[in-house]
């Protein structure tokens, strides 16, 4: 590592590529109102874009991953950002609905794959000290957070300005820092002792043959069909008790500064503490909170309460559990192996948006989702439990 | 193990990241503005700590009439089709008048992107 690339250096550029990716994405949202009214798109065409946007970022994963373990983070960033940049800037040009699934779809998805937090971990697992990168990890992961939050403005601020269509040119040319911003995390895997003849497959093998690694899958599922749920459905339930469409406002207000402070402390907790009884902690913390909130009649308070509490555990889960895959793996095919771990995130999310949907539209009330939530929650912190926390290789031979 | 000095770096980076995005924020408000003569249904800023009353009776000073309250007390949106609305709310105080977007039910925290309803 070269003697400019000090930690210091590495973690702020792994904030700042956090920040911009995942403040960036929280904006599309504000798009929706201006583009249907120049295009005349259907809100489901829209809809779709954004679904297959997710999808893509959760497929393209453990790919964007597998290429970072095998040819550097730097090269991955880079070209994640471009792409990202790209399907952004062309997704102002769609005139049909095919060239928005294209651009601000499959484009912007994969190109999030690229240029995501979890490209960044792994490249911390690789550059850092092992006693410095569950804190990073919790700054990478709060950066995220806030950026959401400072991005929302500067989109609205954009379109308010500029028009919708400049706003995407603008917000695309956002993305370009995280270019030059790459060049600190350029790592490649540097194979040890036992990892230097293990081949790509062979890791996938090692981690499909490891029962902890199942665990982690199963409980990162639940992840991220709690926040799916709660964050798509909440207004519409809040709505449904009569309060002001402001206390939804102040609610995602809420989750997403408890979450920046919930991050940042669970990355601090992961260096110190055990991080599968912390992840068995925050899930059966997020089941107790959410039990409570559906057996408490629902008020301002009530809802100010959860969203802070909801926040505090919201993406907290992302330093243990990308740590844990670093320490059972090492850091040589962290990437791919926590990309597979992202995957499953994604399809819980995708369960929790679908459920919730369903549930409403078939029973008319949220209630069964929320025991659902619930129950899952006691699920994670059950798998979690018995997770051993040491390197693979090592948990085979005490089998 | 992170230790105070840690914690003072993660701080400092949060001071710079906010300095710079208030530096955008105040570009990106004057850049926003809709100028004097502008009209129709608007989002109109008056200072902080401005309560609700008194944002609707500058409001209706400068003319307008009041679509609806936000969840800031100072800042209201505002409509009258007559030329010139932007520039009589600021001088009745308006620190700034913008064009009203709609937004619709999108969330901007957690994992899953923009949510849509």
């Amino acid at each position: 590592m070269s003697r400019f690339r000090t930690p210091a250096l590495i973690v702020i550029g792994g904030a700042i590529i956090s920040l911009i990716g995942y403040g960036i994405r929280g904006d599309f949202g504000l798009f929706q109102e201006p583009m249907l009214g120049t295009r005349g798109w259907s809100r489901e065409t829209f809809a779709l874009a954004l679904a297959v946007q997710n999808l893509m970022w959760g497929l393209g994963q453990p790919i964007a991953g597998a290429i970072a373990d095998r040819y550097g983070s730097g090269r991955v960033l880079v070209g994640g950002a471009l792409l990202y940049a790209a399907g952004i800037a062309l997704g102002a040009m769609a005139e049909g609905p095919v060239a928005l699934h294209l651009t601000l779809g499959i484009m912007t998805g994969l190109g999030l794959s690229g240029a995501s937090m979890f490209i960044v971990l792994g490249a911390f697992g690789r550059l850092l000290p092992p006693e410095r990168r569950a804190w990073a990890s919790g700054i990478a992961t709060a950066a995220g957070s806030l950026g959401q939050f400072l991005f929302a403005p500067i989109g609205q601020g954009f379109i308010a300005a500029w028009g919708w269509q400049v706003a995407l040119v603008l917000l695309a040319a956002a993305a370009l820092p995280m270019i030059p911003v790459a060049f600190a995390l350029r790592s490649r895997s540097e194979p040890v002792a036992a990892e230097a003849q293990q081949s790509l497959g062979a890791a996938l093998r090692e981690a499909s043959a490891h029962r902890s690694y199942w665990l982690l899958i199963a409980g990162f599922f639940v992840c991220g069909f709690h926040l799916a749920f709660i964050q798509v459905h909440m207004p519409a339930y809040i709505a449904g008790f009569g309060l002001n469409a402001s206390v939804g406002a102040w609610a995602i207000g809420f989750v997403g500064l408890f979450n920046t402070i919930g991050a940042y402390a669970a990355g601090v907790l992961a260096g110190r503490r055990s991080k599968k009884n912390l992840l068995a902690a925050i899930y059966l913390g997020r089941a107790a909170v959410i039990a409570l909130f559906v057996l408490t009649p629902v008020s301002t308070a009530s809802v100010l309460i959860f969203s802070a509490a909801m926040g505090l555990l919201w993406l907290s889960t992302v330093p243990p559990t990308s740590g844990l895959v670093a320490l059972m793996f090492g850091p040589r095919y962290m990437s791919m192996l926590f990309g597979v771990v992202f995957l499953s995130h994604q399809i819980g999310a995708f369960l929790g948006v679908w459920l919730g949907g369903w549930a409403y539209d078939v029973l008319g009330s949220y209630t069964l989702v929320w025991w659902i939530s619930v129950g899952l929650g006691v699920f994670s912190a059950a798998v979690h439990w018995p997770i051993a926390e040491r390197p693979a290789r090592l948990a085979a031979q005490g089998a | 193990m992170p230790e105070a000095a840690d914690h003072r770096f993660a701080l400092k980076l949060l001071a710079w990241i906010s300095g710079i995005w208030l530096v955008i924020l105040g570009v990106l408000f004057e850049a926003a503005a809709l100028p004097p003569e502008a009209s129709g249904t608007v989002i109109v800023l008056f200072p902080p700590g401005t309560g609700t009353a008194e944002s609707v009776a500058a409001g209706a000073a400068a003319g307008a009439k009041l679509v609806s309250a936000t969840w800031f007390e100072n800042v209201l949106v505002v409509t009258d089709e007559t030329p010139g609305l932007a520039g009589r709310l600021e001088e009745q105080g308006a620190l700034g008048v913008f064009e009203n977007l709609r937004i619709a039910g999108i969330s901007f925290a957690g994992c899953i992107g923009a949510s849509l309803r």
